[in-house]
């Protein structure tokens, strides 16, 4: 009985998951791939870092995303003169003239914040970096002599790294929050450019935004399904030794022969993936394994996340940080390429069997 | 004068002695005469071991006859020619009979160079009247030959072919053998490059080739499942240069268009094989390892290109 219902409880998040990909999919255009990572993390609970250029419509993807799961959205823009206290609260005079304090964006809904946009968040200085990871780690703070709760709140902030003026770098710890850092590209088909160029219902981003359906997703219920999610999903022993291979290799490359055009794969990695960093990896291949209707855990699985997952929480040594964005896509791309499942060394040793 | 005196006592002594004879020859003429001799036709080139016949016709009056028992010894060797044969025929008439010898010889003599023989002289005795008589017949001269030259010191180099034996024409026999043979030996390599595992001809020994050998030295339980599903994979990722997973089998056909014609089995095997590592989910292991097998032989070919 209690399987069935879990069952059904599988498939219905699923159905509606698979409609919020739809509904953005109607405003969004050639960011397919985004969509689905983007949704893959609302059900791993896990945070978003979007990493693209200007005017890529990484505001109206967010926006959209945040109307389907429903609860409260707020947002916030990185400037280098914001402090970690305008997040907490905002001062201003009221209509007595009396100065007057209210809650800032942060605790402003309380409960109810399902989505917290951080923008340029790699304008923002390192305090309010601070800040956010430790309310992003533990999903609560405390202010006015109390503590908010913030349970349902995931944060997708955004960053362009192009522009190097007037920013901070986000340490690697601070991007170890982040569940992952999904690309947002300019989509490379003709007619998508086109559409997007000439087609006018593209320049006015907030009715664009009405158009998708809200509350698709119950909000508050997404962290229980999530357990339920996470519990459902099995892996074998073939792709744990695989998952624990590919760990290896952001730790050691050199050793599953994984070389790069130009680098000294010796010297290129300071410090490769965390624990916690590989947990979420898992987290997120299980939620894909559920929204492709599997209840085992695939290697494409895990390829679907690998990038995204991974890529930000590889600290290279100083002379390749500079080039870290193209390094690390290709050091990826290279250990799936490399790694083999079932290993080789499985392989190796039924031959001399 | 003196000279003259001894030339005519030489003359008269002669014709004397021409006086006594003359009746005994005279009576022989009369009651037996030689017909016919009748020689080898060649007198030279004769060789060592070459026959040699004679008949000699005689025409003798009756009462005379041959006698049998004064006929040559058949068998006898003189100067290196044996009498072989002898055969006598008489025919019977009232007055006269005609009565035909035939003589085989039979050359035994050796020389290193070419010399002069005969055939001997030969004397039949008459018996049967009141005279004695006797038929002589002469010496017949041939040219005796040797086998080699003189002086020789290998006689190798001189020898000579005597009958060349009649050479059967084979030409169509040969060109039916080796078309054959080239047959036998182009099917046998064939057979040998479809079924065999070593790489000693091209394209063999490929990546699926191992993977097959392999498969086939694998015992069909749950254990030798695994091990074959990372051997098939193993087969895979070296022909793709890379990790081949189910989603990339587009781009791997992509590469190898030979493989295109088992694009669903390659396809069903990533399924199966998902399934089975990942999935727990267990088919019936010899089942599983024969359709294993069988489908690395099929990518093996593909591989091979028959």
């Amino acid at each position: 009985m209690h399987i069935a219902t879990t069952d059904v409880q599988l498939a219905d998040w699923r159905s509606h998951a698979l409609k919020l990909e739809n509904e953005v999919k109607k405003v969004i255009v050639g960011q397919d791939k985004a969509i689905r990572l983007m949704n893959i993390a609302i059900f791993a609970r896990g945070h978003v870092l979007l990493e693209g250029g200007v005017g890529v419509g990484k505001t109206t993807l967010l926006q959209s995303i945040a109307r389907c799961i429903g609860g409260a959205y707020e947002r916030i823009e990185g400037t280098v003169d914001l402090m970690p206290n305008d997040l907490i609260y905002h001062t201003y005079l009221a209509e007595d003239g009396r100065p007057k304090i209210d809650e800032g964006p942060l605790l402003r809904a309380g409960e109810n914040l399902s989505v917290f946009f951080f923008n340029e968040i790699n304008r923002a200085r390192p305090q309010v970096h601070a800040l956010m990871l430790r309310v992003m780690a533990e999903r609560h703070i405390s202010a006015f002599k109390k503590e908010y709760r913030l349970p349902h709140m995931v944060v997708f902030a955004d960053r362009n790294q192009v522009e190097k003026n007037e920013t901070f770098e986000i340490p690697s710890a601070a991007r170890d929050r982040f569940m992952m850092e999904i690309p947002i590209d300019i989509p490379a088909d003709r007619e998508l450019r086109k559409s997007l160029m000439f087609d006018v219902k593209y320049q006015h981003a907030e009715n664009l935004t009405k158009q998708v359906e809200s509350n698709v997703l119950q909000f508050d219920q997404l962290n229980d399904f999530s357990d339920i999610l996470q519990t459902h999903i099995k892996s074998s022993n073939a792709l744990e030794e695989y998952a624990l291979d590919l760990w290896e290799s952001t730790q050691n490359p050199e050793k599953f022969g994984i070389k790069l055009d130009s680098v000294d794969v010796n010297r290129l990695i300071h410090t490769g993936a965390s624990p916690r960093g590989m947990g979420m990896l898992l987290k997120a291949a299980r939620v894909n394994a559920w929204l492709m209707n599997r209840d085992s855990l695939y290697p494409e699985d895990i390829h679907a996340v690998f990038h995204e997952l991974i890529a930000h929480r590889l600290v290279f040594n100083s002379m390749y940080e500079n080039r870290r964005t193209v390094l690390a896509r290709e050091l990826t791309t290279q250990i799936l390429s490399t790694v083999a499942v079932p290993s080789q060394s499985n392989s190796a040793q039924a031959k001399a069997a | 004068m003196k000279n003259l005196i001894i030339k005519l006592i030489a003359l008269v002594s002669l014709f004397g002695s021409l006086a006594i004879d003359m009746p005994s020859a005279m009576a022989q003429e009369s009651d037996a005469n030689i017909l016919n001799i009748i020689n080898p036709t060649v007198s030279n080139g004769i060789q060592i071991g070459d026959v040699l016949n004679r008949t000699i016709v005689i025409e003798v009056n009756t009462p005379y006859q041959i006698s049998k028992t004064a006929l040559p010894m058949k068998g006898e060797v003189r100067n290196g020619i044996e009498l072989t044969d002898i055969t006598v025929n008489s025919s019977d008439k009232t007055k006269k009979n005609i009565v035909s010898i035939a003589l085989r010889y039979q050359v035994f003599a050796s020389a290193a160079k070419p010399v002069v023989m005969q055939l001997p002289k030969e004397e039949f005795t008459l018996t049967g009247g009141d005279k004695a008589l006797s038929i002589k017949v002469p010496a017949w001269n041939f040219w005796f030959s040797p086998l080699v030259a003189e002086g020789i010191t290998n006689a190798k180099e001189n020898l000579q072919p005597q009958y060349k034996p009649t050479l059967i024409d084979v030409s169509a026999h040969h060109a039916r053998f080796w078309v054959s043979l080239a047959l036998f030996i182009t099917g046998l390599l064939g057979l040998v490059y479809i079924n065999a595992d070593k790489r000693w001809l091209p394209f063999m020994n490929g990546a699926f080739a191992q993977a097959h050998r392999s498969l086939k030295k694998l015992p069909s339980n749950q254990t030798s499942e695994k091990k074959a599903l990372a051997h098939m994979h193993h087969a895979f990722n070296n022909l793709h240069g890379k990790n081949l997973f189910a989603n990339d089998v587009e781009q791997f056909l992509a590469a190898h268009p030979k493989f295109s014609i088992l694009k669903t089995d390659i396809t069903t095997f990533f399924a199966q094989s998902n399934a089975s590592l990942f999935g727990n989910k267990h088919k019936e292991s010899e089942q599983f390892m024969s359709g294993l097998i069988a489908l690395s032989k099929r990518l093996r070919d593909c591989e091979r290109g028959v």
